[in-house]
């Protein structure tokens, strides 16, 4: 009795391949359990990516413009032809080159330096990491309201530290030139903090031996970084960027908050571009195929990275 | 220089280096606290000064009149449903993929990963159609099921790495003792887990409290969410800069309070799991 009581039990979570003896083999506990514990689950999972990802492609294919839904005819790959030889598309990708690449490149570098900082023993180590959350926490329309003030071109915190230091004011946000990189410095701002978190801790996980023998072999501070320290940290150095890189192109709340796009197109990323697209000018058909497409950057960007980071297997 | 200068140098500019860092990441937060506390009259003054005489005329004007605090309410509300809702069905599924081997189950784990990199807007555009076709914009319902869906996906990653700090023995001990799946579930697993529980909680509801996109276009003038609101302060004219810095700082509020408290478990939660805090 209670050996079949234990061959039971063991054979719950040992893989589905053990025989049992019980009348239902099919619907077992162990079973229904499964099923019933993931299937909310797989539903929700299915109708936010399985349905959208098809709806998109579905409307991508269409003329379909919300002012006239009458007109809506297939035009097959026409949108995407449209859409990869207008400028401005393709002036939205440039710029989001710019950010991404810029605000992710900024943020590593950054954050690796904050983060070897942190790594000493300091005193406030708690402290410096409850710091280190706000921004991260914070609401990003909050954020960008406050930076779209503190940008001011008068009034502003940013201008008047300058003026204060001698050095020449910026128009920041209300000039074409500058509205990106004024851009990009809040990103950096907000998002750095989480880079250091994450580095930090693979910092502290290093293990002591290797720079143990790394200085008494004479080594100093940046060759026992460049050669340890940054091999060991690879894979967290690509899951950081993996999640900055895809986190980046979805950026919309700051940019919406603090300059609109603009000013003109000047900020329109591929994303503000998309969602004006649809929501704006009500052309959906050219919306969801500029969805999709984003759609496909992310995955084979993502798919390069994933492998290298700590989440790839 | 002796060896021991040098280490005292290094450890100074270390510390210089993170105040410089830290007070660059306070600042704006300061100075929109001292803005919200400013009368008109010193918030024009130039240069600004922290020293003033505080008044909390527009935290008045944020509470009484115009419509923020029901934009605030329907946050809260959306929050805690999504919230709820999301560890309702996220935390068993969580459980079941953390715990049992069963087929299919990778395959599972790497579709929940690849829902982050769905761009929102991707998700938006149907929904819309979807909404408006069953006249369902402008309803909580519709902002709700669209925040449980994200954060669906951030409770189970999150529980997932909670459940699996519970030692495997655990389980099987219970299951040995004839217990059923559901009873290890609930009387063993859940228990143990309830600090992540917590933890997730407040990071999918404050997920849900900072979401802009999805309220800025699911939403009208019913169930508008703070986010959405906040902008009634930017006029066409001019924009009130003594009560929209009282807005953002009191939408900021709570997630202050949050980062001070529960700091390792939003530390955990915002790094997706990466670092446990």
């Amino acid at each position: 009795m209670q050996k079949a009581k234990m061959d039971r039990a063991a054979g719950s979570t040992l893989g589905s391949g053990e025989k049992t003896h019980r009348r239902r083999h099919f619907f077992s506990d162990r079973r229904l359990f499964i099923a019933a514990t993931l299937t909310p689950s797989v539903i929700v999972l299915f109708m936010l990516t399985i349905y959208p990802f098809i709806a998109n492609l579905w409307y991508s294919l269409l003329s379909y413009q919300l002012t006239r839904p009458q007109n809506t005819a297939f035009v097959g790959l026409r949108n995407y032809i449209n859409i990869l030889t207008d400028p401005e598309f393709l002036a939205a990708v440039q710029r989001t080159a710019i950010y991404v690449l810029s605000a992710v490149g900024l943020e590593l570098v950054l954050g690796m330096l904050i983060a070897l900082l942190l790594s000493q023993n300091l005193h406030g180590e708690s402290l410096f990491r409850s710091l280190l959350v706000l921004p991260l926490a914070a609401t990003p329309i909050a954020v960008g309201l406050i930076w779209r003030l503190m940008y001011n071109p008068t009034g502003g915190l940013v201008n008047q530290i300058l003026k204060g230091a001698g050095l020449p004011p910026g128009k920041w946000t209300s000039s074409t030139a500058t509205a990106l990189p004024s851009l990009i410095i809040v990103d950096i701002w907000q998002w750095t903090p989480f880079v250091v978190l994450i580095l930090l801790a693979g910092i502290l996980a290093l293990p002591d031996e290797p720079f143990e023998a790394a200085k008494i072999d004479g080594a100093n501070a940046l060759q026992s970084f460049w050669h340890l320290t940054l091999p060991m940290l690879s894979p967290l150095i690509y899951t950081a960027a993996l999640f900055r890189f895809i986190d980046s192109l979805k950026a919309f709340d700051i940019i919406w908050v603090m300059t609109g796009g603009g000013p003109g197109r000047a900020s329109t990323t591929v994303n503000l571009h998309a969602f004006r697209t649809g929501f704006e000018f009500l052309r959906m058909g050219n919306a969801a195929a500029m969805a999709i497409l984003m759609l496909i950057l992310a995955i084979v960007v993502s798919t390069i990275l994933l492998r290298r980071s700590t989440i790839g297997r | 220089m002796t060896r021991r200068t040098k280490l005292k140098l290094s450890r100074l500019l270390a510390y210089v280096a993170l105040i410089v860092f830290f007070i660059w990441v306070l600042l704006p937060i300061a100075w929109a606290l001292s803005l919200s506390l400013k009368s008109p009259g010193d918030i024009i003054r130039i240069p600004t000064s922290f020293i003033f005489t505080p008044t909390l005329a527009n935290y008045l004007k944020v509470f009484y009149t115009g419509e923020f605090m029901r934009q605030f309410g329907n946050s809260l509300i959306i929050g805690s449903a999504s919230t709820l809702l999301a560890l309702l069905i996220g935390i068993p599924a969580a459980y079941t993929l953390q715990r049992y081997r069963f087929a299919g189950r990778d395959r599972l784990d790497f579709w929940i990963l690849s829902t982050r990199m769905a761009p929102p807007v991707a998700v938006l555009i149907p929904y819309f159609l979807l909404f408006q076709r069953l006249k369902l914009t402008d309803t909580h319902i519709a902002i709700i099921i669209m925040h449980l869906s994200v954060n669906l996906v951030l409770v189970i990653w999150l529980m997932k790495g909670f459940f699996a700090d519970i030692p495997e023995e655990l389980n099987e001990a219970a299951l040995v003792d004839g217990c059923t799946h559901w009873g290890a579930f609930f009387r063993i697993a859940l228990p143990l887990a309830r600090g992540g529980i917590a933890a997730t909680a407040i990071l999918a509801f404050l997920f849900s409290w900072n979401e802009l996109m999805f309220a800025l276009i699911l939403s009208g003038s019913a169930s508008k969410t703070a986010p959405v609101g906040i902008f009634n302060f930017i006029g066409f004219e001019e924009v009130a800069w003594g009560p929209l810095m009282a807005a953002a700082i009191i939408m900021l509020l709570p997630i202050v309070i949050f980062a001070l408290s529960v700091q390792r478990a939003l530390v955990r939660g915002l790094t997706f799991g990466a670092v446990k805090g």
